[in-house]
C-alpha cells in the first residue's frame, strides 16, 4: 500500500515541477530572476562579512573608522609621555629634598654629639676641680676619726666614698642641727650628689632611678664591697633586684627570666656590655642604636669570636630578616634568655614559619617562594630535620639563617637542575646520607630502593642522563612516603609521580616512564638494556 | 503575481521534503565514519543509530578480515565500536541482523593516512577530513560520554582514567610499548588547544615543530647550528617520522628505524656491502648507527664520531677510493 502512496506522491511532484516550469513565460521568469538577484545584492550590502566566517566577528563599522583620529591619538600619546617625564622629574626633586633633609639631620646629630662630648669634658674638668675644692674644704672642717664612727659602719668595707674615707661627714651632713644624720640640703639627694658629681641625665633616655633622682637605689653613699659603691654583689645582681620576673612589683615591665634554659652570655656576666646604666641616646638604654646590627656585631665579629662569628655581609645570598627593614637580629633571637637553643624566640621550625607562612618574594631572583607552612600542613611525610627539631636542627640543619654563598642560603652546594652529575663534592645531601646508597651498583644493604640486589638509585643516576636528587625527591615534605615528590615539572606541566609503596617494594608511574615496580624479595627486573 | 509564485515554490519544497522523509527513514543509520573520510590513526570508531527495534545483532567487517559482532538490547539506540584499520583505503562493512536475517548492509570507504609511507601519505581524490568535535556531534554523544575537557592547565591527572578524554581515546595506546608523556598522562590541552579553529573544538597544532620545541628546547639549539638538515627537520614536520601519541618503537618513531628510513630512501644495504663497510650492513645495525637522522655538520649526515673511524679504515685500505 505504502508503495502506491510513494508512486502517487512522486508523480504529483513531477507534475508540480512541470507546472512550475511551463506555467510562466520567459519575460516573467526573467523578472523573477532580477528580483531574486536584487534581494541577494541588498542582503550582501547589509552584512558584508557575514558570509566568510560565521564564528568570527570581523565587522568594523564606518562610524568607528571615522572616529579614529590619528592626530588626536598622537596628541594623547605625547601628553601622556610628557606627564610621565614630569612625574619622574617631580620624584627626582622629592628625592633630592629628602636627601638634603637627611644630610641636615645628620649634621645636626653630629653637632649634638660633639656638644655633648664637649659638655662631658667640661663636666669632668669641673668635677676634678670640685673634688679638689671639696678636699680643701674637708681639711678646714672638722674631721671625724674612723674610730669615732657609729657602730653600724664597722667593719669597713672594700670601697669607701671619698668624703666618708676622709671622715668629712659635714660635706653632706649638717653638723649643727640637733638631729644627727640629717642632710645638708633639704631639697633632695640629687642636688647633693650633683654638687660634686657630673649630671647623669644629659642624654635622651634615662634610667628610671636617675630620672626620679633616687641615686641611693643603686649606690650606697658610704661604703660597699663592689666597685662604684653598688648595693649588690655585682652589677648583674644589682640589676636583677628590680628587673627580674620573680619580683612581684608589676610597675617594672622590662624583666628578664633567669630560670630559662639558654641565656645570652652578657646576661650572666655583665648587663653593661649592651646597656648604659644612667642614660643613653638610644632606646632601651642601649649602647648603640636599636635595630642596628652594630651592637651585636661588636662582639659577634671575626676577631672576637670565630665560632660565633656571624657573616651576613660578605656572602652571595643574604637573609631578608637580617638585611631587611625589620628588627634584624631580634627578629629571631631573644637578647636575654630563652628555652630554645641559640636563644631563639620560638622553636626553630615554628620561628621560620612565622614569616614563611605566605609566599614571600625571593631576594635571589625575585620569584615568589613557596608557602612553607601550607606545604608542611598539606603534606604529611616530612624530612627528618623538620620532624626532629631538637636533634637535627630543624630548618637550620640545611639552611644557614645568617646568609650563605649557596642559593636558598643553603649550608652546602645543591642543584637546581633536573639532570646532573654526581661527581661534585660538598653536596649537602651527603652530609647525612651515605654515598654508597647511590654509587654501589649491586647491594642488599645500603638502600631499600632496589630490585633484588640491583640498586635502582644507581640506575637512575649513572646512566647517560643522570638525574639529580630533586628530580624525584622533595626536600621538605611530600604526600608520598620516602619524600617522593608530588610532581615533576617538565615542559611547564606538572606530572604526578604516582608512587605506591608495598611491603617489600613499590611502584612509580611518572612522566618519564610507564608504571615500573620493584621488589626487594622477588625481583621484577625493570632494568633497561643499554 | 509574485505571491502566487512563492506559494507554488513552497508547495514544491514541501513535496520534496516529504519524499525525502518517506524514502530516508531507514532501520539503521550510520553516523560515523562518513563515507570517504580520512583517518589519522590506526583505528576507527563506527557509530550506529538503530531505529528498528527488531534488530538484535550488528556485524562489522574490516579490511583486514576481522569480524566484530555486537549484540543489541533495548536499553539504548546508539552503539559505538572501534575497528582496526590498515594503511590506505579500507572498506568497512556494517551488517544488521534481525532474528538471524540480514536486514541492512552498508559499506564505507575510509582512508588511513600514514605519513611515513609515500603511498599512504596522500589520499585519493574525493576523500576528505571530517572533524568529530563539533557542537552538533557532541550533542549526539552527550547522553553517554562527557564531552567537555576536565583538564586543569599545567597539571596532569593523578589517575589518568579521570580524564574525560580517556573513555573514547584510550585505544591510542593499545598494544604500544612507548608512549609520549603528555599524551599518556592525558594532558591533551597542552597541544590540542592552541589555535581557534572553526572546524573542531580540539584542533591539532598547525606548526608542529613549534609545539614540539616548547618542551624539547635542546633539540632546537642543536638543529639550528648544524650545516645540513634532514628535510622533515628543516620543514618542521616532526610528525612525519614520530608519532606524538604512542608507537611500538623507541623514540616514538612510526616504524622501526631501518624500515622508516627506507620508506623514502630505498634500501642501500647492497651498496654499502659492496663498499666493504661492516656495521651498517650487519643484521642488527640500523641507519642511525652512522647517520644522524636530524642534522649534522658532516656530509651524508654522518655522526661526528663515526666518520673519523671510517677515515682510519680508509687509510688501512678497507674503503675503496671514491
Amino acid at each position: 500500500m505504502s508503495r502506491y502512496i510513494k508512486i502517487i506522491l512522486l508523480t504529483l511532484l513531477l507534475a508540480a515541477g512541470a507546472m512550475f516550469f511551463f506555467k510562466y513565460d520567459v519575460a516573467t521568469k526573467l523578472g523573477k530572476f532580477v528580483t531574486i538577484m536584487g534581494n541577494i545584492i541588498t542582503n550582501l550590502q547589509k552584512d558584508p562579512h557575514e558570509y566568510y566566517f560565521s564564528g568570527i566577528d570581523m565587522n568594523i563599522s564606518d562610524e568607528e573608522i571615522k572616529e579614529i583620529n590619528i592626530t588626536k591619538i598622537a596628541q594623547e600619546f605625547e601628553t601622556g609621555q610628557r606627564t610621565k617625564i614630569e612625574k619622574l622629574i617631580k620624584r627626582v626633586k622629592e628625592l633630592e629634598q629628602k636627601l638634603s633633609e637627611k644630610k641636615k639631620l645628620d649634621q645636626e646629630r653630629a653637632r649634638i654629639i660633639a656638644e655633648e662630648e664637649a659638655r662631658a669634658m667640661e663636666a669632668q674638668a669641673a668635677e676634678e676641680k670640685k673634688l679638689s675644692h671639696s678636699k680643701i674644704e674637708a681639711k678646714i672642717t672638722n674631721r671625724v676619726r674612723l674610730e669615732d664612727l657609729p657602730q653600724k659602719f664597722r667593719p669597713l668595707k672594700k670601697y669607701l666614698h671619698e668624703p666618708f674615707r676622709m671622715g668629712a661627714c659635714l660635706i653632706c651632713h649638717d653638723g649643727d642641727t640637733a638631729m644627727p644624720g640629717k642632710l645638708v640640703t633639704k631639697k633632695n639627694i640629687v642636688a647633693l650628689c650633683y654638687k660634686c658629681h657630673p649630671r647623669k641625665d644629659t642624654r635622651r633616655y634615662h634610667h628610671k632611678p636617675v630620672e626620679d633622682g633616687k641615686c641611693f637605689k643603686c649606690h650606697d653613699p658610704h661604703q660597699s664591697n663592689t666597685k662604684k659603691l653598688l648595693k649588690g654583689k655585682s652589677t648583674n645582681d644589682l640589676c636583677l633586684k628590680c628587673h627580674n620576673v620573680t619580683r612581684k612589683d608589676e610597675s617594672i615591665k622590662k624583666v628578664i627570666n633567669m630560670n630559662k634554659k639558654y641565656k645570652h652570655k652578657p646576661v650572666e656576666k655583665n648587663c653593661l656590655e649592651c646597656h648604659e646604666h644612667h642614660s643613653s641616646n638610644y632606646k632601651k638604654l642601649l649602647k648603640s642604636e636599636d635595630g642596628n646590627l652594630q651592637l651585636c656585631m661588636k662582639c659577634h665579629n671575626r676577631q672576637k669570636m670565630d665560632k660565633k662569628w656571624i657573616n651576613y655581609k660578605n656572602v652571595k645570598y643574604q637573609h631578608g630578616a637580617i638585611v631587611g627593614k625589620g628588627k634584624k637580629c631580634l627578629e629571631c633571637h631573644d637578647p636575654h634568655s630563652s628555652n630554645h637553643k641559640k636563644i631563639l624566640k620560638k622553636d626553630q621550625v615554628g620561628l621560620c614559619l612565622s614569616c614563611h607562612n605566605k609566599s614571600l618574594k625571593s631576594d635571589e631572583d625575585g620569584k615568589p617562594m613557596m608557602n612553607m607552612e601550607k606545604h608542611l600542613k598539606t603534606h604529611k611525610h616530612w624530612h627528618k630535620p623538620i620532624k626532629d627539631v631538637e636533634k637535627e636542627g630543624g630548618c637550620a640543619g640545611c639552611h644557614n639563617p645568617h646568609g650563605s654563598n649557596h642559593f636558598s642560603i643553603l649550608k652546602e652546594s645543591y642543584t637546581k637542575e633536573f639532570y646532573g652529575n654526581f661527581s661534585k663534592k660538598g653536596f649537602i645531601c651527603f652530609k647525612c646520607h651515605k654515598v654508597e646508597k647511590i654509587k654501589k651498583q649491586f647491594t642488599t644493604k645500603t638502600t631499600n630502593f632496589r630490585d633484588g640486589n640491583v640498586n635502582l638509585h644507581f640506575l637512575h643516576i649513572n646512566e647517560r642522563k643522570g638525574r639529580t636528587c630533586r628530580a624525584c625527591h622533595d626536600e621538605h615534605a611530600s604526600k608520598y612516603p620516602k619524600l617522593i615528590r608530588d610532581y615533576t615539572v617538565f615542559g611547564g606541566v606538572k606530572f604526578p609521580l604516582r608512587y605506591i609503596e608495598t611491603k617489600s617494594g613499590g611502584s612509580c608511574q611518572p612522566a618519564c616512564h610507564k608504571k615500573f615496580s620493584y621488589d626487594r624479595v622477588n625481583p621484577v627486573s625493570v632494568g633497561r638494556k643499554k | 503575481m509574485i505571491g502566487g509564485f512563492y506559494l507554488f515554490e513552497r508547495l514544491a519544497l514541501m513535496l520534496v521534503l516529504s519524499t525525502v522523509w518517506l524514502f530516508g527513514a531507514q532501520s539503521v543509520e550510520v553516523l560515523r565514519p562518513l563515507d570517504k573520510s580520512i583517518i589519522d590513526k590506526d583505528t576507527v570508531t563506527v557509530i550506529v543509530k538503530i531505529n528498528d527495534k527488531s534488530i538484535d545483532k550488528l556485524k562489522y567487517l574490516s579490511e583486514g578480515g576481522d569480524i566484530y559482532e555486537k549484540k543489541i538490547d533495548a536499553s539504548k539506540n546508539v552503539y559505538c565500536k572501534t575497528i582496526s584499520l590498515q594503511y590506505g583505503t579500507n572498506t568497512v562493512i556494517l551488517r544488521a541482523y534481525a532474528g538471524g536475517k540480514k536486514v541492512f548492509q552498508k559499506m564505507m570507504e575510509v582512508f588511513y593516512k600514514f605519513p611515513a609511507y609515500r603511498s599512504f601519505k596522500y589520499p585519493p581524490a574525493g576523500f576528505r577530513k571530517n572533524y568529530f568535535h563539533t557542537a552538533k556531534n557532541e550533542r549526539m554523544c552527550k547522553k553517554c560520554h562527557k564531552m567537555n575537557s576536565n583538564e586543569e592547565p599545567g597539571l596532569a591527572f593523578e589517575n589518568p582514567k579521570d580524564s574525560n578524554c580517556y573513555d573514547c581515546h584510550k585505544s591510542l595506546f593499545l598494544g604500544k610499548k612507548y608512549a609520549h608523556a603528555p599524551s599518556v598522562n592525558w594532558v591533551c590541552g597542552a597541544c590540542h588547544n592552541k589555535n581557534k579553529s572553526i572546524y573542531t573544538k580540539y584542533p591539532a597544532p598547525r606548526e608542529l615543530n613549534r609545539s614540539c620545541f616548547k618542551c624539547h628546547k635542546k633539540f632546537r639549539k642543536k638543529f639550528v647550528s648544524k650545516k645540513y638538515k634532514h628535510e622533515p627537520v628543516a620543514v618542521g614536520r616532526c610528525s612525519r617520522c614520530h608519532d606524538s601519541h604512542a608507537t611500538p618503537n623507541k623514540y616514538f618513531t612510526r616504524l622501526e628505524v631501518r624500515k622508516l628510513c627506507t620508506t623514502c630512501h630505498g634500501d642501500k644495504t647492497a651498496i654499502t656491502k659492496k663498499k666493504g663497510s661492516k656495521c651498517a650492513v650487519s643484521e642488527g645495525g640500523s641507519c642511525t648507527d652512522c647517520h644522524n637522522p636530524h642534522a649534522s655538520d658532516k656530509p651524508f649526515m654522518y655522526e661526528p664520531g663515526r666518520h673519523e673511524v671510517k677515515e682510519e679504515e680508509k687509510k688501512k685500505g678497507m674503503w675503496p677510493d671514491e
